[in-house]
């Protein structure tokens, strides 16, 4: 993977999944992975189809947008999911975290 | 490391002596470096992001704490064991979770010990008495193999 990109800003980017219906007024969050040097191309693509059950095509896509673009979105949900799925990606040891959608 | 075999349930690899060797020291020496949590937002803040925080610290220490206990289970059991000339490495598909999580710890936690550098394939810069930075580079570039060689049919030949 490339040179880590330091965030300036929140992605304003569309989101592969929205769970919320219309008038729910939890905040929401997106989960976002960061590049970083380390963290092998294939392990990361692995790590997404077994935390999110993706296929290793939509996997593959995110990680290139990590290596690509220094983050990409992984998905939009509540505080609880977010946080979980924060958890799971961190205990892979990839670089996520959870910022408010806005 | 070549893999020999796989099923549904899991996948036989093939080791050469020395391959077996690292691999026993890698899940051995676990953990190598303290745990590395990164921050669980980078503009968020405020006392639910403290909290947050707080839960994701503790969460990843129980995870070293069980597998630094799976290592020591496995070190113990026959999923790896000598065969004539090569070692037979047996994992199932849950084991191979854990051996990545704990390979990619040691890979992670190895890298921030060397200062994070951008070029991992250049020989570290020497600033200890011992030398440990040729210590952590080693075992970060030995993590790397095993994941990419545990990974390998999934990506397909190299």
């Amino acid at each position: 993977m490339p040179k880590t990109l330091e965030p300036e800003t929140l992605p304003g980017t569309s989101t592969e999944q929205e769970t919320r219906s219309k008038g729910e007024l939890a905040p929401s969050y997106y989960v976002i992975c960061w590049n970083d040097p380390v963290n092998l191309m294939v392990y990361v693509t692995h790590v997404f189809m077994k935390v999110f059950g993706w296929n290793r095509e939509k996997a593959q896509k995110h990680m290139l947008e990590v290596h690509e673009q220094g983050k990409s979105v992984l998905i939009r949900e509540g505080a609880e999911k977010a946080e979980h799925y924060v958890h799971q990606l961190q205990e892979y040891q990839l670089h996520a975290t959870m910022e408010p959608a806005g | 490391m070549r893999l020999r075999r796989q099923t549904a349930k899991g996948r036989e690899y093939e080791l050469s002596p020395q391959e077996a060797r690292y691999l026993r020291l890698l899940i051995g020496e676990f953990p190598i470096t303290p745990g590395v949590t990164p921050p669980i937002s980078r503009i968020d803040s405020g006392h639910a992001v403290e909290e947050r925080q707080r839960l994701l610290d503790e969460a990843l220490a129980e995870q070293r704490l069980e597998l630094k206990r799976r290592a020591t289970l496995w070190l113990a059991g026959e999923q790896l064991k000598f065969e004539g000339e090569h070692w037979r490495l047996k994992v199932n598909l849950e084991e191979r979770e854990w051996l990545l999580k704990l390979l990619n710890h040691s890979r992670l936690g190895c890298w921030h010990a060397l200062g994070k550098p951008e070029d991992m394939e250049q020989p570290p810069q020497i600033h200890s008495a011992y030398g440990k930075e040729l210590v952590y580079h080693t075992f970060m570039q030995l993590a790397g193999y095993f994941e990419a060689e545990l990974l390998r049919e999934e990506d397909g030949p190299a």
